[in-house]
């Protein structure tokens, strides 16, 4: 009886010392090489991404002054007018008028979970309810949402037009106030977004206000393929 | 001996179950651990892609100046380029009709809206310049409800077909995070109305 406990206790052991192995571990085991050269060539390339932002940064104040230019001069002024308000529904000006203000951000209650961190998923629901409820611009953490724009999950950070967001997320909504919050409170999309915050301590906050700004989109929005048809 | 044997089993299940809990909070760790060497290799994967497109839009900015200099010399070519704003922001505003090459995608079994969500949303990503569901034109601006693509759904989207095809159906891609059958064609010419 004694040998076979023995027996028994042994195979549970070796069995345990196989799914410990099977567990990876939780440092690599040369700190240096690898994990160095990815944080270096991480760092490379976010200075690098600054310096091509600054050059974009710089290109757009350049073209804008251009554009100033070309509309001061004597162009018709009609169609000056329609490029101007086009413009901003483009989002390549800003657009000012009544809208909400909302926050999102993570829970600090507790232990970390994925239930308690704002996921790009979460920003692109409460988007898509903007824009549901009438929204004419929107923007996240200054960066204005275009034709162009994604909102995507990295790793654990959030990205709005290839650059980097991080919480708290404030997205403005321009539109109806009224309905544009009504919308956000009640829309059976973002009920799972609500209980969390009700349960998990997420922040999700909306605040009606007068005066919104969506500041404009600083890049271009040219277009490549598509063009008029003229046989639909 | 039974008493040991019973004492040998409670401890083996206790042993167990810390290294499940070991396990699952490893895990956890490291799906929350933005230093971990797995997310660290995709945000350097994903940062490359990031500063390509960022060159592309520095480069298109760059060709907008040269055009814009060009034609802040006479007052016909500056209505030209006015014309040519306008009617670019027709295009992309869904004011007139349009067409050119790209893709088309048919879910036989329709989207949730999260799925139709996060699709459009990787598509702009991907460089979708006018995309339509169940032939109908869709924007950036477009709110995405219940119903829209409840049972089945065919999506056209234009733009650049090879690179559209290959970024929807590469491993890990959106198509396959949707994991809908799906049936993906690339088309020499796709129309679509106006909004």
């Amino acid at each position: 009886m004694a040998r076979l406990v023995i027996l028994i206790t042994g195979m549970v052991l070796g069995g345990l010392i196989m799914v410990q192995k099977r567990v990876p571990a939780a440092r690599v085991v040369n700190p240096v090489t690898p994990f160095q050269s990815l944080v270096d060539l991480r760092t490379q390339l976010a200075s690098e991404q600054q310096k091509i932002k600054s050059e974009i940064a710089l290109a757009v104040n350049e073209r804008n002054q251009l554009n100033e230019q070309i509309k001061s001069a004597k162009v018709d002024n009609k169609l000056k007018n329609e490029v101007d308000s086009l413009n901003q529904e483009l989002g390549l000006k800003p657009l000012t008028s009544e809208g909400v203000v909302i926050a999102l951000d993570d829970s600090r209650k507790g232990l970390p979970s994925p239930d308690k961190i704002v996921q790009a998923s979460d920003i692109r629901d409460v988007v898509n309810v903007g824009w549901l409820a009438g929204g004419r611009a929107v923007s996240v953490n200054g960066l204005r949402l275009t034709s162009v724009s994604s909102i995507d999950g990295v790793a654990n950070t959030v990205m709005v037009n290839i650059q980097r967001a991080t919480n708290p997320f404030v997205i403005k909504v321009v539109g109806d106030s009224e309905k544009i919050k009504r919308e956000l409170e009640n829309h059976p999309t973002l009920e799972p977004l609500r209980r969390r915050a009700a349960t998990q301590g997420l922040l999700f906050h909306i605040e009606q206000s007068k005066s919104v700004e969506a500041e404009s989109y600083q890049g271009s929005l040219k277009v490549k393929v598509i063009r008029r048809s003229n046989g639909q | 001996m039974a008493n040991r044997f019973a004492v040998i089993i409670v401890v083996v299940v206790l042993g167990l179950l810390l290294s499940l809990q070991n396990k699952a909070s490893f895990a956890l760790r490291k799906a929350l651990d933005p230093q971990s060497q797995e997310q660290l290799s995709l945000v350097v994967a994903l940062s490359f892609e990031d500063n390509r497109k960022l060159q592309d839009q520095l480069k298109q900015t760059q060709e907008e100046i040269g055009k814009l200099k060009t034609s802040a010399t006479s007052s016909r070519s500056q209505r030209e380029t006015l014309q040519e704003r306008l009617n670019e922001a027709e295009l992309i505003l869904g004011e007139v009709p349009v067409e050119g090459e790209g893709v088309e995608v048919v879910f036989e079994k329709g989207l949730t809206t999260q799925q139709a969500i996060d699709l459009t949303n990787a598509l702009r990503s991907i460089g979708a310049e006018a995309i339509g569901i169940n032939g109908k034109r869709i924007l950036w601006k477009t709110g995405i409800d219940e119903g829209l693509l409840r049972n089945s759904a065919t999506l056209q989207v234009i733009g650049q077909k090879s690179l559209l095809a290959e970024s929807l159906k590469r491993r890990g891609g959106i198509l396959e995070q949707i994991g809908q059958p799906n049936r993906l064609s690339e088309q020499d010419q796709l129309k679509l109305p106006s909004i």
